[in-house]
């Protein structure tokens, strides 16, 4: 299984960011999900917060060109990324599917901010 | 604008971080980083009473041996009372010197005197900040800071005697940038916010605190820097 991200554009912190998740090579699933997400990063530990997300299909079989429109709330804090010596965060969108015994597939992009 | 506090988590109590403005609450990090330096400050009369204890112990019995030693006037075959004294001596430094880095890491150095104020407590990236010192004397310099201060989860390894090790997970901190500028003979300054840094950022594994802070300055030779104003900087 295969996705792929679309978002309409940039949103403001606090606004709403607005997208869909196309499939682009079908198969079954357990869960299809969006989140917003600020991923964080020292030289030795990582650590992803999710802010915000939804849940676009339970259980079944996804088929190519299967098109699933989302909307989430940016978070007011959301920035642009740092990067640093010692670390650094960044705020992403990510798809991905939950599929039984398999590596789930996912997408992400960097959460375009207005 | 979303308020300070709306972008951060909530606390449960406890004394106001120095390196958040009013408002703002700490996030998860400094919270654990808070309870590690509060630890330490409490642990430190502990180690101060302890090093009384290896004092009167160990200092007792070399006295007590070299008191044996001279009345009987020849060698019992025991350890030499000038090694347990020493010992005494050693160990009660180590004692209090860990006790005093613990107490002053609670407690840094800083000139009271001094005091910062800020125009706001909240700006952006790029503007700019007039800042005032008061308390300063008549006829010194006064150099005021802005730094962005970063900490950040270290993996920290420990080495047993028997060559087993540990980790643990440590705070680091460092500054992510300063500048320093000299104020006027009033006490005022402006600094600008770079819009190249890092903005303020409360978080799990990193985060990122700007603070203004005064020193005063004569010829060569600097004060003790104040206590910092902090500033929540917005991207």
């Amino acid at each position: 299984m295969r996705l792929a991200l679309e978002l309409d554009g940039p949103a403001p912190p606090g606004g709403q960011l607005r997208g869909r998740v196309v499939v682009t090579e079908g198969g079954k699933h357990r869960l299809l999900q969006v989140a917003i997400r600020l991923c964080e990063h020292s030289r030795d530990y990582h650590e992803d917060v999710v802010y915000a997300s939804a849940i676009l299909v339970r259980e079944g079989e996804l088929a190519e060109a299967d098109t699933f429109p989302f909307t989430l709330a940016v978070p007011p804090q959301a920035g642009p990324p740092i990067t640093t010596e010692w670390g650094g965060l960044a705020w992403e969108v990510r798809a991905w599917a939950d599929v039984k015994l398999k590596a789930d597939p996912e997408v992400r992009q960097p959460l375009p901010l207005a | 604008m979303p308020s300070v506090a709306e972008t951060m988590q909530p606390m449960a109590g406890g004394a106001h971080p120095e390196h958040l403005p009013p408002g703002a609450q700490p996030g998860p990090q400094s919270r654990r980083r808070a309870l590690n330096v509060r630890a330490g400050g409490c642990i430190a009369p502990f180690l101060v009473v302890g090093a009384v204890f290896f004092l009167v112990m160990f200092g007792g019995v070399a006295l007590l041996l070299g008191a044996i030693t001279s009345d009987v006037g020849g060698d019992l075959g025991g350890p030499n009372p000038a090694w347990l004294g020493l010992a005494a001596v050693g160990g009660t430094a180590l004692f209090l010197g860990v006790a005093f880095a613990l107490w002053r890491k609670a407690n840094p150095r800083r000139d009271k005197s001094l005091e910062v104020r800020v125009d706001r407590h909240r700006a952006r990236r790029g503007e700019e900040l007039r800042v005032t010192v008061a308390g300063a004397p008549a006829r010194v310099g006064i150099e005021v800071t802005l730094a962005c201060r970063v900490h950040w989860d270290q993996r920290q390894r420990s080495g047993g005697g028997d060559g087993s090790s540990s980790t643990s997970r440590m705070v680091a901190e460092a500054m992510a940038w300063e500048q320093t500028t000299q104020a006027s003979p009033s006490g005022e300054a402006r600094l600008g916010l770079p819009d190249d840094q890092p903005y303020s950022h409360e978080g799990e594994v990193i985060s990122f605190a700007w603070l203004v802070s005064a020193r005063t300055s004569v010829d060569d030779k600097r004060g003790k820097p104040s206590a910092p104003a902090a500033v929540w900087v917005d991207p």
